[in-house]
Order: C-alpha cells, then sequence, then structure tokens
C-alpha cells in the first residue's frame, strides 16, 4: 500500500486535490467559492496530466542541434496537453466569473440558495 | 344557457374547460361540488413550488457529498493500481513521443518539441483552443458590455468619480515605473512570440506577456489614455484578424497535408505563432477591461 | 491526392469557424444573421453530397488533419451516420434559427446581437467536430467550445433566472467535462495513445491481457458518466429544465435539438470505436445507461406533468426522451445504438418545431408562457398550432410520424435483451406519460377560453407581433415535413444509419 503510494506520489497528490475541489464545487452555496473548487479540480487533472510525462532524470523536451536521443527528453505529449487545457480552463473561469458579476449586481447576493429562491418568486 | 344552436366542438370546448352547463339536475350537483381546478392554484402553486425546493436543498448535499466521495474513493483506489511515476517504460512513452522528440525539427523546424507539437502535429487542438479564447472574450462582453439591461446610474456615477481622480491625482510611482517598464515588457513578449519555437514560449507565453504589458499601461495611464492608442475598432480588429489568419493558415495547411500537396512550412509556423499571440494578449487585455469598466 | 468529396468535412467545420470569427466583425445583428443562415445552408449541402458520396460508396474513411498520418497528428473520421447526423444539425440548427427568429430579435439587445450569432456558429463547428473527431483531445477541446457557446446562448436573454439558470448548466457542464477529462487522462497513462484506433487496438489488447483492468474500467465509466452529465442523463438533468426553458426559443430549440446529442454522438462514437460494445457490456457500463435512461423516461415525464409553463413542460420531456436514448445505447447491442440514433434524428426534428411553435404562441399571445394564458392561442396562429400538435403527437408516438417509428424499433431492439420485459412495460408506461402531459397541451392551445379572460390576454399582445410571420411559417412546414419523412420513408434512413454503424 505505501509502496504504491510513493511510486504514484503524483497521482494520489492529485486526487486528494481533486476530491477538495468537487468538494467545495458540489457544496459550497457561494458561487465564488464554487468557481475557486473548479480551478483546483482542473489543477488538480493538469497534475495528474502533467506528471504522465515525467521520466526520471530527462530533461525538458528542447532537443539540441544534432542531439535527437530520445532517451535524453521527457515525454513531451502531456506537456502539450496541459498548455491546451489550462487555456480551455481559464477562458472557463473568466466566463463563470463575468456571470457571477452580473448575477451579484442583479441580486445583490452570490449565495445559490437565496438566488434560487428568489429566481423563482421572480418568474411566478 | 342552453345547449341549442352550439356546435359539438364549442360544448367539447366548455367540456374541457369546465364551463359546461349539464342538462339535468343531478349532473350539475355533482359538477358543482367537484372541485374547480383552475382558480386555486396560484398561492397553492408557490407554496407547493417552496416546498420542493426546500426539500430539494436539503437532500441535496447529502446525495452531492455520498456521491462526491464514492468518486474520490473510486479515483483513490484507481490511481495506486497506474503505471509508476517516471519510469521510462511506461506505455505513455510509445513511439509517438518518441517520433516527436526525433523528427520536431526536421519535420517542423521547432527545436521545442512541445511547441512544435501543439502548433503542427495536434494543431487542430490549437485551432479550437484559440476558439475557445475567442468565445470567452465574446461572452464575457456579452455579460459586461454596459448596455441598458446591466448599467445603473450608481455604476455610472463611480466611474466618473474614479476618472476624476484618476486626472487629478495621478499615481506617480506606478506611472514612473509604468514608464520604465513597458517598452522592456513589449521587447520581452516579441522575443518570447518569435523565440518561442526554439526555446520555452511562443504564442501563449509571449501573448500573455504583451497583454500584461497593456495592462500594465492602461492601469498606470488611464483607460482613456490607452483607448486613444488602442480603440474599439482597432481591438476588434487585431482580434479578429489574429484568428482570422490563424484560421486561414491552418486551413491551408490542413488542406494541402490532406491532399499530399508540399508547402513552405517555416512561415506557417511563424504566422501561426504570431496570430496566437495576438489572439491571447487580445483576450488577456479583454478580460482586464471588461472587468475593470465594461467597455473598450 | 484524395477525391474532393473527402474533404468535405473539414470544410464544413472551417466555414462554420471562419463565419463565426465574421460575425464578430459584423456588429449589425441582421446581417450576421443572414451570414448564420447562409452557414448552415451551405454546410448542410455540403454534408448531404458527403452523404450521397458515402453511402453510395459504402465508405468511411480517415482524414489527417495536416501532412502527418495518424497516430502523429489530429485526424477526423467520416462515415454515412457522420454525414447524416452533420446534415441533420446543420438543417435543424437553420431552422431552429429561422422559426425563433422574431423571438430572438425581440429577447436579445441589439448591440448583442452580433455576439449571439458568434456563438450559434462556433456552436456548430463545435458540434460537427464532436460528429468527425477520430480524437479524444480533439473531442475534450470541442466539448469545451460546445460548453461555452451553449451557455452564452442561454444567458443571451439576459435576465435575472437566465443568468441564475446559467451558472448552474455551467457548473454542471464543467463537472461533466472534468470527469471526461480525467477519465481521459487515466486511459491516456495506460494506453498512451489519444487518436481512437490505436486508443482501440491498446484497449483491446488491455482488457484481453487482464492488465490495469481497475484503471481502464474506472476511466471508461468516468468518460461515460462526464458526457451523461453533459447530455442530461437522468439523476444529472436538474440543470436541463430551467436552462432550456428560460432561454429565447432559437436558444431553446438548439439546446434541445443538438447540443444534448453532440455529447451523445461522441459517447456512440466511444463506445462503438474505442471501447466496442463487447467491452462496455463487459464491465457493466451498459446496464448502467439502461437503468438511468429507463429511469430518466419515467421520471422526465413526471416532471414534464406537474409543469404548467409551457417551454419548461418542453423541457423535462427532453429529458424523458434523453431517456430513450440513453436506454438504446444500455442495450449493448447494434440494433440498439440504430434505435437510439434513429430517435435522436426524432427528437432533433420534434422538439425544436415544439420550442419555435410555443414560442410563437406565446408572442402572438402577449409573450405569456403558462398553458393557462396560450388557451386558444393556435387560432391566432394556425401554422404554429398545428406545428405544436404534429411535433405533440409524434412525441407521443403517433403512427406515421417518426416518434412511432423510433419507438418501434427500441423496442424491436429490446427483444433480444434480458431485460426485454421491463423495457417494453416502461415504454409503455412512458408512452402513457407523455400522452398525459402532451394532450391536455394540444387542447388547451385549441380550445378557445371563455371571452372574458381571452381579452385579458388580448391587451398584452401588440398588433405588430400576430403579424404573419413568412421565416416561422417556413421553418415549422419543412419541420413537419421532416416529421413525416421519418415516419414514412424511415427504411432507407435506418438503413445508412445501420451501414454507418457498421463502418465506426
Amino acid at each position: 500500500m505505501l509502496e504504491a503510494i510513493s511510486q504514484n506520489r503524483f497521482a494520489v497528490v492529485a486526487v486528494i486535490l481533486f476530491g477538495i475541489g468537487l468538494l467545495n464545487m458540489m457544496l459550497q452555496q457561494n458561487l465564488l467559492k464554487k468557481v475557486i473548487g473548479f480551478s483546483i479540480m482542473d489543477s488538480a487533472v493538469f497534475l495528474l496530466l502533467a506528471s504522465l510525462g515525467y521520466i526520471e532524470g530527462h530533461g525538458a523536451p528542447i532537443v539540441e542541434e544534432g542531439n535527437v536521443n530520445a532517451s535524453l527528453y521527457i515525454n513531451p505529449i502531456p506537456s502539450g496537453l496541459v498548455l491546451t487545457g489550462i487555456v480551455v480552463s481559464i477562458s472557463v473561469t473568466a466566463f463563470s466569473l463575468a456571470l457571477i458579476q452580473r448575477i451579484y449586481r442583479h441580486y445583490g447576493t452570490i449565495e445559490l440558495t437565496e438566488l434560487l429562491e428568489r429566481a423563482k418568486k421572480e418568474e411566478d | 344557457m342552453s345547449d341549442r344552436g352550439k356546435s359539438g366542438w364549442k360544448r367539447f370546448a366548455e367540456w374541457v374547460n369546465g364551463d359546461s352547463v349539464a342538462r339535468d339536475p343531478t349532473t350539475q350537483y355533482v359538477m358543482n361540488r367537484r372541485p374547480v381546478r383552475a382558480h386555486a392554484p396560484q398561492e397553492f402553486h408557490e407554496e407547493r413550488e417552496r416546498l420542493r425546493l426546500k426539500k430539494f436543498l436539503g437532500l441535496y448535499p447529502l446525495a452531492a457529498s455520498f456521491l462526491c466521495l464514492t468518486l474520490i474513493t473510486i479515483l483513490f483506489v484507481t490511481v495506486l493500481c497506474i503505471p509508476p511515476f517516471g519510469q521510462p517504460g511506461n506505455p505513455t512513452n510509445n513511439e509517438v513521443s518518441r517520433h516527436y522528440l526525433e523528427y520536431t525539427e526536421q519535420e517542423t523546424g521547432a527545436t521545442n518539441a512541445v511547441t512544435g507539437m501543439i502548433l503542427s502535429y495536434r494543431g487542430f487542438d490549437t485551432l479550437g483552443e484559440s476558439c475557445v479564447l475567442f468565445l470567452a472574450v465574446s461572452s464575457v462582453m456579452m455579460l459586461l458590455q454596459r448596455d441598458r439591461n446591466n448599467t445603473d446610474q450608481r455604476t455610472l456615477h463611480r466611474l466618473r468619480r474614479e476618472d476624476a481622480i484618476e486626472r487629478t491625482h495621478p499615481d506617480n510611482i506606478l506611472r514612473k515605473s509604468a514608464k520604465l517598464l513597458s517598452p522592456f515588457i513589449l521587447l520581452f513578449a516579441l522575443y518570447v512570440l518569435f523565440n518561442g519555437e526554439t526555446s520555452p514560449g511562443g504564442g501563449f507565453s509571449g501573448g500573455a506577456i504583451l497583454g500584461g504589458g497593456l495592462i500594465l499601461y492602461s492601469a498606470a495611464y488611464g483607460p482613456e489614455q490607452l483607448s486613444r492608442l488602442l480603440s474599439r475598432s482597432l481591438y476588434d480588429g487585431v482580434r479578429i484578424m489574429g484568428l482570422m489568419a490563424y484560421a486561414l493558415t491552418y486551413g491551408i495547411f490542413i488542406f494541402a497535408g490532406a491532399n499530399g500537396i508540399t508547402v513552405e512550412m517555416e512561415w506557417m509556423m511563424t504566422v501561426i505563432d504570431l496570430a496566437v499571440g495576438l489572439v491571447v494578449a487580445c483576450t488577456i487585455y479583454g478580460f482586464y477591461t471588461m472587468f475593470q469598466r465594461g467597455k473598450l | 491526392m484524395r477525391p474532393l468529396y473527402e474533404n468535405l468535412p473539414f470544410i464544413c467545420m472551417f466555414i462554420a469557424i471562419v463565419c463565426g470569427v465574421l460575425s464578430a466583425v459584423i456588429r449589425d445583428g441582421q446581417k450576421a444573421y443572414r451570414l448564420a443562415l447562409t452557414m448552415t445552408a451551405a454546410i448542410a449541402v455540403l454534408s448531404a453530397i458527403l452523404l450521397y458520396c458515402l453511402y453510395t460508396e459504402n465508405v468511411s474513411f480517415v482524414y489527417s488533419m495536416g501532412r502527418f498520418a495518424a497516430p502523429y497528428g489530429n485526424a477526423i473520421k467520416a462515415g454515412p451516420l457522420q454525414a447524416l447526423m452533420a446534415t441533420a444539425f446543420a438543417i435543424v440548427m437553420g431552422l431552429s434559427l429561422l422559426g425563433g427568429g422574431q423571438s430572438l430579435f425581440h429577447d436579445i439587445l441589439p448591440e448583442k446581437q452580433g455576439l449571439y450569432f458568434v456563438m450559434t456558429d462556433l456552436l456548430l463547428a463545435g458540434l460537427l467536430a464532436l460528429v468527425y473527431t477520430n480524437d479524444m483531445f480533439t473531442g475534450y477541446v470541442f466539448i469545451e467550445i460546445t460548453t461555452i457557446a451553449a451557455c452564452a446562448l442561454v444567458m443571451a436573454k439576459d435576465t435575472g433566472p437566465n443568468l441564475i439558470a446559467t451558472i448552474r448548466y455551467l457548473f454542471m457542464s464543467l463537472l461533466g467535462s472534468g470527469l471526461f477529462l480525467i477519465g481521459l487522462t487515466l486511459l491516456n497513462s495506460i494506453t498512451g495513445y489519444l487518436l481512437m484506433e490505436p486508443l482501440a487496438k491498446a484497449v483491446a489488447i488491455l482488457a484481453e491481457l487482464g492488465q490495469y483492468h481497475r484503471p481502464l474500467i474506472v476511466s471508461i465509466g468516468l468518460m461515460v458518466v462526464g458526457l451523461g452529465i453533459k447530455g442530461a442523463m437522468f439523476p444529472f438533468h436538474l440543470w436541463l429544465p430551467d436552462a432550456h426553458g428560460g432561454a429565447t426559443t432559437s436558444s431553446s430549440a438548439i439546446l434541445s435539438g443538438l447540443v444534448l446529442k453532440g455529447y451523445i454522438m461522441l459517447l456512440i462514437t466511444l463506445m462503438t470505436r474505442v471501447f466496442g460494445l463487447e467491452l462496455t457490456r463487459e464491465v457493466g457500463v451498459s446496464n448502467i445507461l439502461l437503468t438511468l435512461g429507463l429511469l430518466g423516461m419515467i421520471f422526465g415525464s413526471l416532471a414534464a406533468m406537474r409543469e404548467y409553463h409551457v417551454k419548461r413542460m418542453l423541457a423535462n420531456s427532453s429529458v424523458a426522451q434523453i431517456g430513450y436514448i440513453f436506454m438504446g445505447l444500455g442495450l449493448g447491442t447494434e440494433a440498439g445504438i440504430a434505435a437510439a440514433c434513429f430517435h435522436i434524428l426524432v427528437h432533433a426534428t420534434c422538439k425544436p418545431l415544439l420550442f419555435i411553435c410555443a414560442g410563437r404562441l406565446s408572442t402572438v399571445s402577449g409573450h405569456h408562457r403558462s398553458l393557462k394564458n396560450l388557451r386558444g392561442s393556435a387560432y391566432r396562429d394556425v401554422a404554429a398550432g398545428v406545428g405544436f400538435t404534429v411535433g405533440a403527437l409524434s412525441m407521443i408516438g403517433i403512427p406515421l410520424l417518426g416518434g412511432f417509428v423510433s419507438k418501434l424499433y427500441l423496442s424491436e431492439a429490446a427483444l433480444d435483451s434480458p431485460f426485454m420485459a421491463v423495457v417494453l412495460l416502461t415504454i409503455a408506461a412512458s408512452t402513457v406519460l407523455n400522452a398525459l402531459y402532451y394532450v391536455p397541451a394540444i387542447l388547451a392551445i385549441w380550445v378557445r377560453p371563455p371571452w372574458e379572460e381571452a381579452r385579458i390576454i388580448l391587451l398584452d399582445v401588440k398588433p405588430e407581433e400576430t403579424r404573419f410571420d413568412r421565416l416561422f411559417f417556413f421553418a415549422a412546414a419543412v419541420f413537419i415535413c421532416l416529421i413525416f419523412l421519418l415516419g414514412i420513408v424511415y427504411h432507407p434512413i435506418l438503413n445508412i444509419i445501420r451501414v454507418g454503424i457498421q463502418l465506426m
């Protein structure tokens, strides 16, 4: 058990972070805290993804002139995927923050419970 | 009210509405005793909706935490069985990654395998990613750009007051340091942009630095000063030009590549890199100014 | 040099992206609207040509995006099924925009209209990419594009409840794509591939050897659940009624008719191309899909029965109809998936028709939306009334209409399943429940209210809004024709779907 944990230490940390983020996102009533939870969750996935590409003792994948021995460098694929993922996550965060700002201007609160009640009332 | 002279359809309609008058007194009596549905429901409905919401809010945390904890446990047990961290023999380190490392320079002209991968091997993903950025700015604009739905007098008043303070008491420390730093930030951004193919960096980081420079300038000299240099139409122009140039170049690349037509690659990488940089810079500056003032 | 038609899928996506970007330049809403309509028409024609070529030659092909062959570069794959779906998506998108045009320009501020069409155009690009993709990570990126664009469509109306519905929708969607991404990561860690063909080979080898069994099952489960959340699978559907019911008419039509289907198409691609049906049955994912689908069929209808707000009723009914689709997938056989694909087409034509007709009926009744206030509204616009009736009857499953055929084939597919009795009973029960809320709705719109009540409603009606709406009439007429087409000449369509699944 302990050996398995230490072998996959990054993955374990990523899962713990994912859990923290997920619980925050699902259980918090405050919309901003939900967004923070989402950010933590996404970062955890990126940590897991980035850790897949690392190979112990190998360098960054910037191929030097005339030295194209693949066994010197780490795996470039996960790094590229993380880059894409981060950009997506930033966009989504900005979008949700803008939404929250508008909701706050409209209702004066960002507690989800209160918002749901008031939206129901407004609709009837 | 007599039934004579009414069409069958009309009688049916009245029956559906519960308005019909029965012919014989017994039915009439039964009908009158029947609770009339259409008249009560307003308050009743509200009350029921409220109760449903309350029940939902009471039940939701339990269900959600149960599901989340189950999911986390499953994930925890799972990651203990995935291939160990950092071993060269893991399934991820297969011929694809070796190919990227060995042939990136030869096939794409980039020494940085990550840049080579995201800009040419997996360029379609990156095009999608730029579209995500573009979409994000567009939707933030849709939400926050000032219009009659989202602006009240108080906000306008606050903005005017901030501008006035800005004019009468400029922040000297910020201005001087911005003046000092701006050229260097710009220079560094351009270096990262153009040097991205050979070193860590490229469009995304370069664009982010460029956007940061714009934000610093805007914070120090006020948005009006900046909008004299970078007007709404210019901003839109640059943003759209960036993505357009990217999409078109990449379209040619895909079309030519898939049909086996050989084209020069080097300039394409440069154009794509620059275009990505412009898109990212505009996105970052757009977010800042939309959240800050709701207009460009 | 490849044959010219093989470029069509890429060209369709490319057109959609370019038009989306162009719409941001055009500030004028009407011009952007026309551009979007032209674009959907062009894409529909191109996809139809592609469908014709692929179906007559009976092939599917991999198209590498760029000059790097698989597994090094991105790729897309198109077969008859994908082409059929792309054609249907483009047509439905165009007709939804046409049918809801009037209320769209009423609901959205003039300076934001251009941006609305940026969203619709890029949404179509995202949906096409979800249909055609042959690469898991491309799938993820375009899932996110679809998510943001769909959320923007919901909030475009810009009222308070709308914003709240949007943020709930956004959070649920983000949860879904987060689960999809972590599933993808786990799968990548044990196989090392992202492109679907080598991935499928690696998965098959792992499944055979029994290696990394647990991560494999968990990653399959996570991806299915992630896509299920985004496709409004039963217990995760709570965001849907507010989001779909509160948006402007075109948005509701597009969201219910297309966006959910985009994710489900990706799920079908994963099940058939990557995991293989045998493996999904073996690890129990099929049974979960089946159970949740059946529950959704019942509970969605029950929720719809309680609604009095017409668009929310339609949205709740979408949950039930999506339940049918998941049920078909959950049977885990090719017949089940073919029936589910047919139901996707049926629902993609009926639900937008119902939404645009409901929107039109509420426009001619002074923007009232509760069924009580819509009484007799069908006489104010007969086309909308007829459209609503046809759509509703098709959803109930009356012969000659599309809904009947899909229910028939779903039942037929269930005959081989071990859960035959449960499935058939649920289909029967759900049909009754459908009738229980659609028939009163039809009666309500066709029955004139007492004069005093009608007068109060008529006070809110502006005369220019009751004028004959040419575009709406055209859209409703085409939708009705499509429903009859699906209900009468279903055989060739089903044949295309079957061939398409073979050539997945």
